[in-house]
């Protein structure tokens, strides 16, 4: 059942991984694209340059839950080395408890008035079709002022209550993980 | 503690209840003028409440958001905000009209127009509907067109030239062929520098001497695009709502005044920095548009004023409201301060 | 007193080895729903989003993943490797080569990112699995990555630059050409002290073996400079973007990979599922690096909103106003700030309160600036909150360890102290003075 639940974070995990890597590499071409496109041609477009940004923004916010179940994240170990491995599983247990799930649920929570406060700006949509169709003419809520700006702020600022509500996950499977290999480490005793 | 503790005055016999308020700024701690003009704010309406109302000012260095003001004063994570209303067109559009407009009302002009044509008030609709009250933050005085590596002199070489220029502005150049360009602000001394953009602005000489840009581009051309742009007070209304009147008045009568010092300090801060560089750096040379550059902006900024005429109602009223005042002051500007400049000037 | 006290619980947490990132956030909010407002953590999707590059200065750290990226191609296509072996032979008998190589390509990457991160982690990526493999002594190998990635920050163009030249009111360009000689004196203390440190300790730093092929001196030369060609030539090519004002440098690294991509291509290491496991690798490094930077920014909100910032501008308010006292004191506090906080902190709280005092003492503010760099330059590398060393811990194998890293950084903070001393006493030697001159 634990053991269950982890693999199925785990495998979420491993998409959202792929996500970031795929922006990523846009990022990359987007980039080398708007720097051509300026140097040789005088052409340049703010909603490209807005959209590197974007992509950029969501590699590092997508890859915090990615890292974590990848166990990428940097520890200090000048004691955590030298302990058990049941000591370090109360470690993981208690630092994700006490550190990680409350940052979790209070970045989800911030985020997402902070997500709706762009949200929620100017005329919105009254059904699903209307959602739709104005995201793509006027776009909803803040936008960008500047000339050829992006529209629809409320996405990009909601990748942050959705990447830490990943996390969120991802903190929970590694919560399981500790009690896991706690269970086994009292059955080695 | 972050909570300010309640001031104790020797001076007062009975110790009456002290109101302990919150604003946030867009700018760093200390910031010459802008910065530096909420400081004032802050002392002004302590010492005008004879310290029953303390205000603490956290500045980016504290808070870390620039544009984040109008959401802070909005939703009421802070009793009282200072930035610029333009910052905040992406949210609203109509906050577009209340710092400054292309080829419109200088800075005198406009405070007229602010507190004497209806200004202020047309603001103040806008800013009911996020829950806000507004006052008149200060002006930067005339802003500068910018820095330019080549001269301007036909239309054509606006065509393609890479500029920093953000806002209404950049759309009104990118109107005739420019190639309005965000480049963020700690890479552009090297961008202007190496030519990987060709012109960009700034404010005026006030700050942008700070910045260096007299050392990379020899071309410092005039104002057009921000004659005179106004920062803004905010006050989340449900703040307001719970204070005593007077506490009301002494806070909308202080932003009135330090709108006052810090219009006076931006024009010694211009006047002082023009001086420098005009006396230290004979090199920098002062250009302006010439007449059919200019009417090709203004052409393209009467296409963009037509759009958003279109937009929204609000934004055709404000437009018109602007477009009378700008007439009947201008016509006075005329007569008085321009005719007596060109006058005396030989 | 709260202000205080969070340096010492975050030092005991993060001593137990949970993630850095995360124990800095956790005990952020818990400073400051304890000591504080809670209400004031509705501003951390506004920190974060500082971060994320609207109108932001985190627009610049856009360099983090694409470094990165670029270093994790180079060193999956062992072109990286074969750079600095072909350097490392160039450097023949003389011992130490790989480390002085290590010093030589971090300059060159300084001088194409101002972010600190970047060039650690791509130092990290780059050249510690080599010099562990050439059985360097651990601590020199660090050691020599965490102080030349944060070359970054002194040579041009540098973050940290730009924020002094704004607190202090002077032209990013002056700082930028003042902070030239340090940068170039400090990369020669760096190669001085490893050749002395090799030639003293001949264990930590074993000559390349060339004993085995049986090539003569001359074609060993010709062969090490086929190899340094190319990557060198990548290198060049960020450099010249920026130089030539085809691209800023932050976009330049974007073209770093694009080139580094191309390489792949022209060596015949290129393959689809090579760019696709490096992007993977690099997304976690990237994470790994940020999620580091925003626990630190919510635990800078524990710090300043319980009343740490007040406590610092009590502390200097007491610093005497003399110059010269004024000077070492501002110096040294800033320096013992290092130890906790990060740069940018520093910059912010310490600065705007120094600044009145350096325009009354008739200071040069670009003297000063310079000064400041090279003494933040440290708080990178300064244990327990190096950011410097944590990053490389990130990217380090797994038997490298916290300890070696922390001591492993301790001659370079040294070196830096010491040139900070000599660039107090004798400005003109680094082609500045302590005066203000009439005019910047
Ligand atoms: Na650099
Ligand atoms: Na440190």
């Amino acid at each position: 059942m634990l053991q269950s639940t982890v693999d199925g974070i785990h495998k979420l995990m491993q998409w959202l991984g792929a996500l970031a890597a795929v922006l990523l590499i846009a990022l990359v071409f987007l980039l080398a694209f708007n720097v051509i496109m300026r140097y040789a041609f005088n052409a340049s477009s703010i909603g490209l340059e807005e959209l590197s940004w974007h992509f950029y923004a969501a590699v590092f916010l997508l890859g915090i839950p990615y890292a974590l179940q990848t166990g990428s994240h940097v520890r200090v170990d000048l004691i955590h080395d030298r302990l058990s491995v049941r000591n370090k599983a109360i470690i993981d247990l208690v630092g994700t408890l006490v550190f990680l799930i409350p940052t979790c649920l209070i970045v989800i929570w911030t985020g997402w008035q902070f997500t709706a406060a762009a949200y929620g700006l100017g005329h919105q949509p009254g059904s699903l079709a209307e959602f739709f169709t104005q995201i793509t003419s006027t776009g909803i809520g803040e936008k960008s002022q500047d000339p050829g700006g992006l529209l629809n702020r409320w996405i990009i600022k909601g990748v942050i209550p959705f990447a830490f509500f990943c996390l969120l996950l991802a903190a929970i499977a590694m919560l399981l993980e500790s009690i896991l290999r706690l269970k086994h480490a009292l059955k080695e005793v | 503690d972050s909570t300010p503790s309640a001031a104790t005055h020797s001076d007062t016999a009975i110790a009456p209840q002290t109101i302990e308020l919150t604003l946030a700024h867009g700018w760093p701690k200390g910031f010459p003028v802008f910065g530096e003009s909420v400081d004032k704010y802050k002392e002004l309406v302590e010492s005008m409440s004879n310290g029953q109302i303390q205000i603490r000012v956290d500045s980016t260095n504290k808070h870390k958001s620039a544009f984040g003001i109008f959401d802070f004063v909005k939703s009421g994570q802070y009793d009282i905000g200072q930035s610029a209303s333009y910052y905040y067109g992406g949210k609203d559009p109509d906050t577009l009209f209340f710092s400054s407009m292309p080829f419109d009302m200088t800075e005198k002009e406009q405070k007229a127009w602010f507190y004497e044509g209806g200004g202020l008030e047309l603001a103040n609709e806008v800013y009911a509907r996020h829950n806000m009250e507004v006052m008149l933050g200060g002006s930067t005085d005339m802003q500068m067109g910018g820095w330019f590596r080549k001269e301007i002199s036909t239309v054509e070489d606006l065509k393609g030239l890479k500029m920093r220029i953000p806002g209404f502005g950049g759309k009104v150049i990118a109107g005739v062929g420019a190639v309005p360009t965000n480049i963020p602000a700690g890479e552009l001394y090297q961008a202007l520098e190496r030519g990987t953009i060709d012109a960009l602005e700034w404010v005026g000489p006030g700050l942008d001497l700070r910045m260096g840009f007299h050392k990379v581009a020899p071309y410092y051309y005039t104002g057009w695009h921000e004659p005179g742009t106004e920062l803004m007070y905010f006050f989340n209304l449900d703040t307001m709502k719970k204070l005593p009147e007077w506490a009301k008045s002494i806070l909308r009568n202080a932003a009135k005044l330090t709108a006052y010092n810090m219009s006076t300090a931006s024009f010694a801060a211009n006047s002082d920095n023009w001086d420098t560089i005009s006396s230290q750096f004979p090199n920098v040379q002062v250009k302006s548009f010439p007449p059919e550059v200019i009417a090709a902006l203004k052409a393209s900024n009467q296409q963009l004023l037509e759009q958003e005429r279109q937009r929204s109602d609000f934004a055709r009223r404000v437009i018109q409201s602007r477009a009378e005042y700008l007439r009947k002051a201008r016509a006075w500007t005329d007569v008085g301060e321009y005719a007596y400049l060109k006058t005396i000037a030989n | 007193m709260h202000g205080i006290t969070i340096f010492i619980v975050a030092l005991l947490f993060l001593l137990f080895g949970y993630p850095v990132a995360f124990t800095f956030a956790g005990i952020g909010i818990a400073f400051v729903v304890l000591f504080a407002d809670a209400n004031q953590l509705a501003q951390i999707p506004y920190r974060i989003y500082a971060n994320m590059g609207d109108n932001g200065e985190g627009l610049v750290l856009m360099a983090v993943p694409l470094f990165i990226f670029m270093g994790i191609i180079l060193q999956r296509t062992k072109l990286a490797e074969q750079l600095l072996e072909s350097m490392g032979q160039l450097f023949g008998a003389v011992r130490g080569g790989l480390a002085i190589s290590t010093v030589l390509v971090g300059a060159l990457l300084a001088a194409s990112t101002g972010v600190v991160g970047a060039s650690v982690v791509a130092m990290g990526l780059i050249s510690l699995p080599v010099m562990m493999r050439y059985g360097y002594k651990t601590e020199l190998a660090t050691g020599t990555i965490a102080a030349s990635g944060t070359l970054g920050q002194i040579i041009p163009p540098s973050i940290v630059l730009i924020i002094l030249a704004d607190v202090l009111s002077v032209p990013v360009g002056d700082l930028f050409k003042a902070a030239l000689i340090p940068g170039l004196v400090l990369i020669g203390c760096y190669i001085l002290y490893i050749l002395v440190y090799c030639r003293i300790k001949p264990d930590a730093a074993p000559v390349i073996d060339n004993a085995q092929s049986s090539q003569s001196r001359r074609q060993i030369i010709a062969t090490a400079l086929l190899a340094v060609i190319p990557p060198l030539a990548l290198i060049l090519i960020v450099l010249g973007s920026i130089f030539n004002a085809v691209a800023t440098p932050t976009e330049s690294s974007a073209l770093g990979c694009v080139g580094a991509i191309l390489l792949a291509i022209l060596y015949g290491k290129f393959s689809l599922r090579m760019l696709w496991e490096s992007a993977h690798e690099t997304v976690k490094i990237t994470a790994m690096v940020f999620a580091v930077l925003l626990g630190a920014s919510i635990f800078s909100m524990g710090f300043s909103y319980t009343g740490g910032e007040h406590q610092v501008e009590q502390l200097l308010l007491s610093i005497p106003g003399e110059k010269w006292g004024f000077l070492i004191a501002v110096m040294l506090l800033i320096t013992l700030l290092g130890f906790f906080l990060d740069y940018i902190e520093i910059s912010y709280i310490v600065l705007p309160l120094v600044y009145a005092v350096v325009l009354e003492l008739g200071i040069n503010q670009v003297w000063f600036a310079i000064l400041v760099a090279m003494n933040l330059q440290t708080s990178f590398l300064t244990p327990p909150f190096g950011f410097a060393l944590f990053y490389l811990k990130g990217v380090a194998p797994n038997n490298v360890q916290t300890a070696q890293i922390y001591r492993g950084a301790i001659p370079f903070i040294l070196i830096q102290l010491l040139i900070l001393a000599t660039m107090l006493v004798f400005p003109h030697w680094y082609g500045m003075s302590a005066e203000q001159p009439s005019l910047w």
